[in-house]
């Protein structure tokens, strides 16, 4: 048989089909065979499609939690700060902010004090960057007290008694400085005619650099209840009637602001009653000793 | 352009040398069907099995010599297909050419599982058309014999000429399925022919000498 006669009879072969009864034959073969592959793909194929996400779900929640854990001495603890940070815009009222800043600086204050009882001081130092710069950041943002040293600092006695004199004894000032904060004055029935005791002049003037300080104090209505949305501010109103921000919830009021030791606070709270056309006003006075300042009670008077 | 020589890197070029109904005609291409299969399509694997069934079907008739053995061998072929779907990778190939590579190991491990002889008794007796009996039965003798022979012939040689002579792939296409150079093609395209020959003679006269005993 030559070439082209081969040829042409495979060529002949292509007509080849496969009948009717093999090709159902084929077809039942093959719908078997899809039914158990999309059975086993059921658990299994969703498995290996999510397993990527899953692991890297769990590898970012792992990270995160690490990061956000991180300690002083760690190499995440600056990714921790970073991220700390930057949530700072999350919190835009300042109230809001300040709490926050607040959180952050004890926290950092204590890893910092931490590590130095550890004696890691390396870590240390450099967590007292860090609460210094959170510090910066939460004073940037609090109200500045009104420097009321001026204000409520004796004026010079028209009497001169024997505290101007450049040596104090140290009993009288003991006195007078307890004087202010514990008034009792009912308890001695015959004063002594000396005005020493409204004189906090042995009061230090304010030192050191300004920190956080969280002032909270009541005010009362003249009949003693509770003032419920009584204005308060650092300075006296100029308009009682006028609208104000803050005001007190329930009588009491709540401020973070930046002070200083030693420094003089005083806090005016006036209410208007529209009806009656009355404003009422009182006011209260404290020194600041420590970061919460407790104030004396403010009475609302005409 | 000519092409000398082709490598499984250039199966990009070939693939899109080749025919459009090699690449899945004017409708979905392999590619889409294969990844909608993927997806769980169950009809595009059926449009893959209708598109290839014939072709494969042939490939394997021309390696078992009877139709039942290729229908059972094309069935093995299109359910490993299946099964092995998620791990094929589109490198530029037709789809047939990932079945051929099934349908050939499918084939050698059927052979090595069967062991039985190719019976051509078997094949003489396919029924003959009532018209030109004669012819048709000279013919389907003829086929018979072919058939014989092809069975007979060397792995690659079978595929060779099973894929340029009854498929009518060129040897740019089955060097590509077959990871071979075109040059590497057409010498076993050579061989394989005058082989299949020397066969068929063979076979031939075997069956001559049968009848007239």
């Amino acid at each position: 048989m030559n070439e082209e006669r081969l040829t042409g009879l495979l060529a002949s072969l292509r007509q080849e089909r496969m009948d009717r009864v093999g090709d159902d034959r084929v077809r039942a073969s093959l719908e078997a065979a899809w039914a158990t592959r999309q059975a086993r793909r059921g658990w299994g194929f969703r498995m290996r499609r999510l397993a990527p996400v899953l692991a890297t779900l769990a590898l970012a929640a792992g990270l995160t939690g690490a990061t956000l854990n991180a300690s002083g001495d760690s190499a995440l603890y600056g990714i921790r700060v970073a991220i700390e940070d930057a949530a700072i815009v999350l919190h835009p009222d300042p109230e809001d902010r300040s709490e926050y800043l607040l959180a952050l600086l004890d926290q950092r204050q204590t890893e910092a004090a931490r590590l130095e009882s550890s004696g890691n001081a390396l870590a240390a130092s450099r967590v007292r960057e860090i609460e210094q710069d959170t510090l910066r950041r939460l004073e940037a943002g609090l109200p500045k007290l009104p420097d009321d040293t001026s204000v409520t600092a004796p004026v010079p006695s028209d009497t001169p008694t024997p505290s101007a004199s450049p040596t104090p004894t140290p009993v009288p000032a003991a006195s007078v400085s307890t004087a202010p904060r514990t008034p009792t004055p009912t308890a001695r029935p015959t004063p002594t005619p000396t005005p020493t005791v409204r004189t906090p002049a042995p009061t230090a003037p304010p030192t050191g650099t300004s920190f956080p300080v969280t002032i909270t104090g009541t005010v009362k209505n003249p009949d003693l209840t509770l003032a419920d949305g009584a204005c308060v501010g650092t300075v006296p109103p100029t308009d009682p009637a006028a609208p104000c921000t803050p005001k007190t919830v329930q009588g009491t009021y709540r401020f973070t602001v930046s002070g200083r030791i030693n420094q003089v606070v005083t806090f005016y709270a006036w209410r208007y009653d529209a009806t009656a056309k009355i404003a009422y006003k009182g006011q209260a006075t404290a020194t600041v000793h420590g970061p919460t300042v407790q104030m004396p009670d403010i009475k609302l008077q005409k | 352009m000519e092409l000398r020589s082709v490598k499984q890197g250039d199966a990009k070029a070939v693939a899109a040398a080749a025919r459009p109904e090699l690449r899945g005609g004017a409708h979905r291409t392999d590619a889409a069907l294969v990844e909608a299969a993927k997806a769980g399509e169950a009809s595009a694997f059926g449009e893959l099995y209708e598109r290839y069934r014939d072709a494969i079907y042939r490939f394997c008739l021309a390696r078992t010599g009877t139709a039942h053995d290729a229908e059972d061998l094309t069935a093995d072929v299109f359910v490993k297909a299946l099964q092995s779907i998620d791990r094929y990778q589109d490198r530029g190939l037709p789809f047939v050419a990932f079945l051929y590579r099934i349908a050939r190991n499918s084939a050698i491990d059927r052979a090595r599982t069967l062991k039985q002889p190719l019976s051509v008794d078997g094949l003489l007796n396919e029924p003959a058309s009532k018209h030109n009996v004669e012819l048709e039965a000279a013919f389907a003798v003829e086929k018979s014999i072919l058939m014989t022979a092809l069975t007979k012939l060397k792995s690659e040689h079978r595929d060779v000429v099973v894929m340029r002579f009854i498929e009518g792939y060129s040897a740019l296409e089955i060097a590509a399925f077959l990871g071979k150079t075109e040059g590497a093609i057409r010498t076993l395209q050579h061989r394989a022919l005058e082989r299949l020959r020397k066969e068929f003679d063979g076979a031939q006269t075997a069956a001559a000498k049968r009848r007239r005993a």
